[in-house]
């Protein structure tokens, strides 16, 4: 298994996908760091997520009208004067974000493959299918790890760079966050390793793939208005998950959110593997 | 200190990681190595993932495996020509004798003229003295192979030894309407070499000549650019193997049904070499050539 | 009883109702090249997917190495394999792509991706990338990498496509030499009877997925009925010339052929030995049906 991973990485660094990842990360990075606001790609739930930490601003006082009125830089220089605000935990909270980027690694790692038939290769005389599938699922995992702490690290290195410091918070506090991040994170890789093994085909991967959390989320709003579920149910989605996470969650929540994630992981690792354990390999 | 505490315990946790990784490549090798013995394989060893050190080690028991395979693969192909010479020579014995012992069967049996007793008696001594030629060459063969010590050298006259090999067989190619026809830059060639193993080569390499050739033999002898003697006539047989030509075991089919087990044109290699000579043969445009290169009265004998 | 290394029994698969294979039984013996020959969509690529496990069988068994089913794990670095298109990364070269599979199978020896591109006369492409390879220059790598890793069993499903006639011939010998040297078992399918014929030393004839025949060269030379034919005024002297030249193996036909299918003898000393005999020979030849005229047979009698 071992060796199958190395080889993936060989072939990852020597892929244009993986640096469009990195890219895409450091551009969302900029913006989030330049507007002193983390910006978000998905849907914007409208439920209130937790207390922000205590601001003060000249923002807060004005009215849409004057807002609106404000140009890029204004606003930025006036969402820097905020006190109390720790800039790098919001957008730690926003982590769903990296979704996006996580979808390059497993097209890379396992769409790829299947699209142009290289699997057949691997599959016919190096390795056994559950091997093929536990490495795939490994390394996925392991490259969204890497880039998630890449992203925590650039960015607050990159706020504190930018933004001077009376935004930022302290290195351990923001270490702290991430490693709570990390099972959600990995959730997200199985989600995504999951789906590549279950639609095989690049094309369709992506197509699904993209909005693939936006409609789960759609569906899960839905079922929870119309079912009339307890407002607790959505707390253990993904994106609510990652955000909660980010802000000194209570043992019992992130315990149950472990299991939450850990059971993403495995329903979305079973539907990958019963789809591809008997499937023929073109 | 919390933070030194966490980073000398990663620290810790990374060697601990490579140690157990270290020792898993290890026995991932003996076990494989177990494997690749049970089996008839062309398997090497594979490393799990590590680098390094480990690598080495088995790039070097790679080494090993790959030397054992190609030394079995040549003991069995050298076995398997052996048995098939071992066939070939006991067909190429059991004729001649076959024939001699109906012959002397016939003169037992039947009422017949001295005339005729005596043409058959004829004929069994030429069958017999054809077994005897043929166990010679086996003998002298074997004799050859096995011995290692340098032969005697004498400095001879390489011209007149050639011109007296040719004079051997210049009535059976005269017989067929076939000549030989001898080249030399200058009368006199002096070589240090082996009378006897030297007049060997030569007729058999004219004999071979007589036997497989067709036209006219040309013998040529240059003493200018190293001592070099070709012959050379049309071929007789296409698509010749000429790498194989002086393989001990080598015969072709057409050869074989006419009486010959090929040791000639190996007795002549092994001969040239003891000799500190080279021997080697081309096919080409229909002529087939056979070149001895031996070394001049002034290289030292090996 | 000679070690197999692919024993398959009664092996079908059916996509939906149609029947890719139907009851096939195939014997690969250590040592052999066997030759697969079968129009397209005879089933030479299922059944050389089901062996390597791409495919599910539907029915029947095969055992490989003398073990049921698919090769299991480390057994299956014992199989070197190119089938359907050749399948790699575009934006690789030749030698990163043997690398990224070098890595994949654990080889600790780098020179031999060089070796495999070397057999294959891929060594001189340099920085291509793969997307820019002509059709042969692809089809060389698929093959370079079944041959790569040592294999006891390589299997090849039509390797020489694409291939200029220099090209198909180089292959020829490597596979032949590797097969002598390295003791390797071949399976190659191919709709190329000519080439296949010089190639393999046993058949197995597919049509609509089913068997036809399996046999060895020697039968199939037989079968199609090589042979010397001469044409003379006397076949009856012809034939006591040639038995007093220990030339045994022939046959009168119908009075007026007489047919020499010893191999070694070549029509021209044929033409001389009968004519120092005195017979006046009209034509020597060299003929008997041609292989596709042999394959079409098999064909039409089964459709029959």
């Amino acid at each position: 298994m071992l060796n199958m991973i190395k080889a993936d990485f060989y072939r990852a660094v020597r892929s244009k996908a993986i640096y469009i990842a990195v890219i895409l990360m450091l551009v969302m990075l900029a913006l989030d760091l330049y507007t002193v606001e983390p910006g978000n790609l998905g849907i914007h739930l409208s439920m209130n997520i937790g207390p922000q930490t205590e601001m003060s601003s000249e923002l807060s006082q004005m009215d849409y009208e004057q807002l609106s009125a404000l140009s890029m830089k204004d606003y930025r220089k006036l969402r820097l004067k905020m006190t109390g605000y720790s800039l790098d935990r919001d957008i730690l909270a926003c982590n769903i974000n990296l979704y996006y980027v996580f979808i390059f690694v497993a097209a890379v790692a396992v769409a790829a493959d299947f699209s142009g038939s290289c699997a057949k290769n691997t599959l016919s005389s190096a390795i056994s299918r559950k091997k093929y599938f536990l490495s795939k699922f490994v390394f996925a995992m392991l490259v969204c790890a890497i880039l998630h702490f890449l992203n925590t690290y650039v960015m607050y290195f990159g706020n504190r760079l930018f933004n001077g410091g009376n935004l930022a918070s302290d290195l351990g506090s923001v270490t702290r966050i991430t490693l709570l991040q990390l099972p959600p994170v990995l959730a997200l890789a199985g989600i995504l390793t999951g789906l590549a093994f279950l639609l095989k085909r690049m094309a369709v991967f992506n197509a699904v793939g993209i909005p693939f959390v936006m409609i789960v989320q759609v569906i899960l709003n839905f079922l929870s208005l119309a079912l009339k579920l307890p407002e607790e149910v959505m707390h253990y989605e993904l994106q609510t998950m990652i955000a909660r996470l980010s802000m000194d969650p209570s043992l019992s929540y992130t315990l149950r959110s472990y299991a939450v994630c850990g059971g993403i992981v495995l329903l979305f690792g079973a539907a990958g593997w019963f789809s591809f354990r008997r499937a023929e390999i073109r | 200190m919390a933070a030194v505490i966490g980073i000398l315990a990663f620290a810790v946790a990374v060697l601990l990681f490579l140690l157990l990784f270290h020792r898993s490549e290890m026995k991932h090798i003996s076990r494989q190595l177990g494997e690749i013995m049970d089996r008839d394989t062309n398997e090497l060893v594979h490393t799990v993932g590590a680098g390094g050190a480990d690598r080495e080690l088995i790039n070097a028991v790679n080494d090993v495996l790959e030397k054992m395979r190609r030394e079995g693969i040549a003991y069995r192909k050298k076995r398997h020509d052996l048995e098939m010479m071992i066939t070939n020579i006991s067909h190429d014995l059991r004729t001649p004798l076959t024939s001699a012992m109906g012959y002397v069967g016939l003169l037992r049996e039947r009422e017949i003229s001295r005339e005729e007793q005596a043409r058959e008696l004829v004929i069994v001594e030429q069958r017999l003295l054809r077994l005897e030629e043929l166990i010679n060459s086996f003998f002298e063969f074997s004799k050859s192979i096995t011995e290692d010590h340098k032969p005697e050298m004498e400095p001879l006259n390489l011209t007149a030894l050639l011109e007296e090999a040719i004079a051997h067989y210049y009535d059976d190619y005269c017989e067929r309407g076939r000549r030989i026809l001898f080249e030399k830059d200058g009368t006199k060639c002096m070589v240090s070499s082996n009378r006897n193993m030297l007049m060997r080569v030569f007729e058999n390499l004219i004999g071979n000549g007589l036997k497989h050739g067709e036209g006219s033999l040309f013998v040529d002898l240059s003493s200018s650019d190293g001592i070099r003697i070709r012959f050379s006539n049309a071929a007789g047989e296409e698509n010749m193997d000429v790498t194989h030509l002086f393989d001990e075991f080598y015969t072709t089919d057409i050869s074989r049904s006419r009486g010959n087990t090929g040791l000639g044109l190996a007795i002549a290699r092994q001969f040239t070499q003891l000799l500190g000579g080279r021997i080697s043969a081309q096919s080409r445009d229909g002529m087939f050539t056979v070149t001895v290169e031996l070394p001049g009265p002034s290289a030292e004998s090996r | 009883m000679r070690e197999t290394v692919l024993q398959a029994q009664r092996l079908s698969k059916s996509y939906g109702s149609f029947r890719a294979l139907d009851n096939v039984d195939l014997t690969v013996y250590k040592g052999d090249i066997c030759g697969l020959i079968g129009r397209n969509g005879a089933g030479k690529t299922t059944i050389m997917k089901i062996i390597t496990g791409l495919a599910e069988k539907s029915g029947g068994e095969f055992e490989l190495f003398q073990r049921p089913g698919e090769a299991l794990g480390d057994e299956k670095r014992r199989i070197g394999c190119l089938i359907e298109n050749p399948a790699f990364f575009g934006g690789l070269t030749a030698r990163q792509n043997l690398q990224y599979y070098a890595i994949q199978k654990g080889i600790a020896d780098r020179r031999q991706i060089d070796r495999a591109l070397e057999l294959v006369n891929l060594s001189d492409v340099g920085n291509k990338k793969f997307r820019k390879f002509s059709l042969g220059m692809k089809q060389r790598l698929g093959i370079a990498l079944a041959l790569m890793d040592h294999p006891d069993f390589v299997i090849l499903d039509e390797p020489i496509n694409g291939l200029d006639p220099i090209g198909i011939r180089e292959l020829r010998d490597t596979f032949q030499r590797l097969n002598a040297e390295e003791e390797i078992t071949f399976l190659i399918s191919s709709h190329i009877l000519s080439e296949l014929y010089m190639t393999a030393n046993r058949f197995l004839i597919l049509d609509r997925g089913r068997v036809l025949k399996e046999l060895t060269k020697e039968e199939l030379d037989l079968a199609c009925m090589r042979c010397l034919a001469v044409h003379a005024g006397d076949l009856k002297q012809a034939a006591v010339i040639l038995e007093q030249n220990g030339i045994s193996d022939y046959k009168v036909i119908d009075g007026k052929e007489l047919r020499v299918y010893d191999e070694a003898i070549r029509p021209e000393r044929l033409n001389r030995l009968l004519m120092d005999g005195g017979v006046d020979v009209s034509a020597v030849f060299e003929t008997g049906i041609s292989l596709e005229d042999y394959f079409t047979s098999l064909v039409d009698g089964r459709e029959q």
